[in-house]
């Protein structure tokens, strides 16, 4: 199913691929350094290649390891052409990252299907990834909380601020020239801008939690999910591929339970927890 | 049926199987990977452009834009000999630039601003030199300047200051 994905990511990006091969050779990040010398029409079309080609290989065999390893150079090869451009955006960041962890699934071998140790290490592998994925929102979360404190230290406006929302939804229209009306009616009104950013910075901030919580694996996938849509709405920044990556793992995950009732749920939530556990005990 | 191989040792009287060293391992390795990719993005802070693909930070929108906010942006003055009726910024120029290439502009825009301010010429003939490889591939002169206003008033129409920061011309240094 993710080599599925990957897969129709190289696809779906075919028709960059003649853009790629008329990008300037100024900024090449390290992993397309190469095509100093080779030239960038030849480089598009060997990593066009690679990419299009370890996709394929990895979704009709993903229990080989040479062909999920071919996948992850592809995928890695081609962000970094890609993104050779001046600017590095991070929309495959994670798909890169989960394909290289991927490498390191064990080895199928004869066994089939797989013994008990081979299923444990499976799982411990694609736990990691998952942990991986959650862990760069938490890293958001922490960033925006640093960000907040060394502000408030200047004297300055915080994310905390009623206002915060408001001015990175101006502040970025304004520097794309875009138009979007839902982000126009929230810079207007800060009561509903205001909780929609203290939430942002609480889903965020405990995403790596939730891999430790089965019962709130869903929740915050769908959470994490509705935050994508959110920012597409407001600040016209459409993070697609991670939602996919999302709703695979978080919706569909083998560590969240079949059900989970509120009581336990909010036994689980960070901060909420403890005041929770000290009232229900009452 | 052929039994299973257990990595486990035998079971306890209480019934817990205790995890082998091979096992702990493993686990230990896949700890690190989520350890790299913490500190990795933190380290990678002190980098140029506080990244090194693939590691990041993730700090996105970390710091709140100022009430009032400066910002330096490219603007064009004129392409193969035309000149616009007023100074466009050059993210919006849909002949040279696509919605989707648009923020990369503005960030090379802020890289640019950051290079001039710290007199790094270096460091501006290669952004110029990427700004001109991927966008503006044709004969233009454009300036930098830097934008001084209040986002929200802005938004709905009010002023913005503006200062001119450096005036280039293409395939000229």
């Amino acid at each position: 199913m993710y080599y599925a994905g990957v897969l129709y990511f190289a696809f779906a990006d075919a028709p960059g691929w003649a853009d790629m091969a008329a990008t300037g050779n100024a900024s090449l990040l390290w992993p397309v350094a190469w095509a100093h010398v080779t030239g960038m029409t030849a480089a598009a079309l060997i990593v066009a290649t690679l990419y299009l080609g370890g996709a394929l290989a990895a979704a009709m065999a993903p229990d080989r390891r040479l062909c999920r390893g071919l996948a992850a150079l592809g995928l890695l090869m081609f962000t970094a052409l890609h993104y050779s451009a001046g600017k590095i955006g991070h929309g495959t960041h994670l798909w890169v990252l989960t394909s290289i962890v991927f490498v390191f699934l064990p080895a199928q071998g004869a066994a089939t299907p797989p013994d008990r140790r081979g299923r444990q290490d499976y799982l411990n592998v694609f736990w990691t990834a998952h942990a991986l994925v959650l862990l760069t929102y938490s890293m958001s979360g922490l960033g925006k909380v640093f960000g907040a404190l060394w502000q408030a230290t200047q004297g300055q406006v915080t994310a905390f601020h009623p206002q915060a929302m408001a001015l990175h939804i101006a502040d970025r229209m304004l520097e794309t020239s875009s138009q979007n009306p839902v982000g126009l009616w929230l810079a207007d009104h800060v009561w509903a801008s205001w909780p929609l950013m203290l939430g942002t910075i609480y889903l965020q901030l405990f995403a790596f939690w939730a891999i430790f919580r089965p019962r709130l694996l869903r929740i915050w996938t769908v959470g994490l999910i509705l935050f994508h849509l959110a920012t597409y709405l407001t600040l016209t920044i459409r993070f697609a591929p991670p939602v996919l990556l999302l709703a695979m793992w978080g919706l569909a995950s083998p560590f969240a339970p079949e059900k989970a009732g509120l009581r336990a749920i909010l036994a689980d939530l960070p901060l909420v927890a403890p005041g929770w556990r000290f009232f229900s005990k009452k | 049926m052929r039994p299973e191989k257990s990595i486990c040792p035998p079971v306890h009287g209480n019934g817990y199987r205790p995890p082998t060293n091979a096992y702990r391992r493993r686990q230990g390795w896949l700890a690190a990977v989520l350890a790299a990719q913490l500190l990795g993005g933190l380290a990678v802070l002190a980098a140029p452009g506080q990244e090194v693909f693939p590691l990041y930070s993730w700090f996105l929108f970390a710091l709140t834009p100022e009430p009032v906010r400066t910002r330096t942006e490219l603007r064009l003055l004129e392409l193969d000999g035309q000149a616009p009726r007023v100074p466009m910024p050059l993210e919006s120029c849909r002949e040279l630039v696509t919605p989707a290439q648009a923020p990369t502009v503005v960030r090379l825009a802020r890289d640019l601003g950051r290079a001039c301010a710290a007199q790094d010429e270096s460091e501006v003939q290669r952004l110029r030199r990427t700004l001109e490889d991927n966008f503006v591939r044709r004969a233009a002169r454009y300036e930098l300047v830097e934008l001084s206003y209040s986002p929200v008033e802005r938004l709905h129409g009010g002023t913005e200051q503006v200062r001119k920061v450096r005036e280039f011309k293409t395939g000229q240094p």
